[in-house]
């Protein structure tokens, strides 16, 4: 995922700097405050250690290996901002000294791979392992099983958010650089080539891979030095703020009160069905004819509630319903596969920050 | 990098030349060359940096690793551009002549080439800055550059344990290998890779902890003077 110099165009790669230069700026500000001057050693070991880990070569099915970034182990180990110095650190080093990534590029990279990828994947850690994305509000990490399997699904979406903007960086470059005649001055494959190629490689093999590597170093960390991982005291009302779940009640209540706004907007601009989603009679009007696979197509599965619905009021009791049947369906889940071992949650004690 | 140490020691054009100018310059050159067009230019630019190269008693060999890996590299990539489903033209090369067809185009060839090239400098002109320039000088080359200080001694130091951990990574690994007849299941190697990492992980957090304490008991007060290099 690393872009090479010549591949993007000056009106990426400098804005790419100049997005990145207050993100560095910040996160240095934010460690000054709360890394200890012991810890900037850490910090720099850091660095190595997620280049180190970009050597590592892990074995997957199929008889090849594949490599990870490391960016959202470094997140859920060391936080967020530190992830993005550690990353960059480990970028700058393979620019100058491997030739493993553009120059010019650098900025670019550095935000795909060391602001996106380690946000992302701290932030669905955060999401998984304890309730909520806010720093410092996080309760206990009851479960540990909760916290490797939110490890793993964020390396995975970390790093798949990160190739979506990388596979965006690329594909704008036709659009945006070329020539008198139409030609691409730099990467040549636009959206329509760099999206599916990148984001399908990714999502179908190397997230894996990311994923794999994250969960399994946090599990053996858990088994053999549990010191090193964020944990917190549990306490879920001890500041008298809301749980978690009224929160995130709160949030899904309010959005489906705007709910309407989905019926209001596309009659406001005259849009019509999202691009894909047309029924057999818009495919006729598009296309002229229908394809003999979508006539019957149509018919497999009669929905209760077609098309959400037409009215406002509607539409709300739709968004109430299908919130309800999600809801149910999440605790179903959660009680069928998270409990099955019917043990207690287990309050995690002694909280321990790197120091 | 072994190599990098000997060449930026050898005696050569670049390597006396003072590092903050090499970092501009190539910077500088860089920019230049994504900002090219013309193929023409872009090898004038490559001669220029060969010449450089060899003034600077780069081995050929070195130089053609990178000048014919990295161009061979983005050739792979390339090749479906200079296609006329990526790059419409004239064709030039007939692939395949039935629906779909399939064909090399001349303004794909342009297309490709000039990607090829450009990555080409760029790529021998980074060249000519690691392997002239000492790890720590190129790096307090950097701070002429406006880089903060915390920045440029992280990076020293992460370029200096960089070897410790991965000589430990390597150690781990030949450790495990030694004890082994046999590769095992995907899983179970896996499982090593992993806690061959999370045993690195613990290594570089002891490591961090002991350079910590020597540098307070050398006098680290948390500010960071770099040494001055004559």
């Amino acid at each position: 995922m690393h872009i090479p110099d010549g591949y993007l165009s000056p009106q990426t790669y400098v804005p790419a700097y100049g997005v990145m230069l207050p993100l560095w700026w910040r996160a240095s500000v934010k460690l000054k405050k709360t890394l200890r001057n012991r810890q900037v050693p850490i910090l720099a070991l850091g660095a190595a250690f997620s280049f180190v880990i970009m050597m590592f070569n892990v074995p997957i099915p199929g008889g090849t290996t594949g490599h990870a970034v490391g960016g959202v182990l470094v997140a859920i180990l060391l936080g967020p901002w530190a992830a993005v110095v550690a990353v960059t650190l480990a970028l700058v080093v393979q620019a100058l000294m491997f030739g493993d990534g553009g120059i010019t590029a650098l900025g670019a990279n550095c935000l795909n791979m060391a602001v996106v990828m380690p946000f992302v994947g701290w932030g669905v850690y955060r999401l998984i392992a304890s309730g909520t994305a806010c720093p410092g509000r996080s309760n206990a990490l009851a479960d540990s099983r909760r916290q490797l399997v939110g490890a793993a699904v964020g390396g995975y979406v970390g790093l798949n958010a990160a190739a979506l903007s990388t596979a965006v960086m690329f594909g704008i470059q036709p659009l945006i650089a070329h020539d008198a005649a139409g030609r691409a001055l730099y990467c040549p494959f636009g959206l329509r080539l760099a999206i599916p190629v990148m984001c399908g490689e990714h999502l179908l093999l190397l997230g894996f891979v990311e994923a794999v590597v994250t969960g399994l170093v946090v599990a053996y960390l858990q088994k053999v030095e549990p010191s090193l991982l964020p944990g917190e005291v549990t306490s879920p009302t001890a500041t008298g703020r809301l749980s978690p779940a009224a929160r995130i009640g709160i949030v899904v209540g309010a959005l489906v009160v705007m709910s309407p706004l989905g019926l209001y907007l596309p009659a406001r601009f005259g849009a019509g069905t999202a691009w894909g989603e047309w029924s057999v009679d818009e495919i006729a009007k598009l296309s002229g004819y229908v394809p003999s696979g979508l006539r019957h197509a149509g018919s497999t599965w009669k929905a209760p509630m077609p098309g959400y619905a037409t009215q406002s009021a509607e539409y709300v009791i739709a968004g109430i319903i299908g919130v309800a049947v999600v809801v149910l369906l999440a605790f179903g889940l959660r009680t069928l596969i998270w409990r099955r071992k019917d043990e207690a949650d287990p309050a995690v004690d002694a909280p321990v920050n790197i120091t | 990098m072994l190599s990098n140490e000997q060449t930026a020691s050898a005696p050569g054009l670049l390597q006396r030349v003072d590092p903050r100018v090499k970092v501009v310059g190539v910077a500088a050159l860089v920019v230049v060359a994504t900002l090219l067009r013309g193929i023409e230019a872009l090898a004038v630019l490559y001669v220029i940096g060969i010449t450089l190269a060899a003034l600077s008693g780069i081995p050929v060999r070195r130089l053609a690793r990178v000048w014919l890996v990295a161009p061979l590299f983005s050739a792979a990539i390339l090749i479906p551009a200079a296609l006329n489903i990526v790059t419409p033209g004239s064709p030039v090369l007939v692939l395949r002549a039935s629906n779909p067809v399939l064909t090399v185009t001349d303004a794909g060839l342009m297309v490709a080439g000039r990607m090829m090239l450009r990555v080409a400098v760029c790529v021998s002109l980074v060249l000519l800055l690691t392997a002239t320039t000492r790890p720590e000088r190129l790096f307090k080359g950097l701070r002429a550059l406006g880089v903060p200080v915390v920045f440029v001694m992280l990076l020293g130091m992460m370029e200096r344990y960089l070897w410790v951990l991965a000589r430990a990574a390597e150690e781990i690994h030949l450790a495990k290998v030694s004890r082994s007849i046999t590769r095992g299941s995907i899983r179970q190697e896996q499982a090593w890779v992993a806690a061959g990492m999370g045993s690195l992980f613990r290594r570089t957090h002891t490591l961090g902890h002991e350079v910590y304490l020597a540098m307070i008991s050398r006098g680290y007060t948390g500010e960071v003077h770099l040494l001055n290099e004559r």
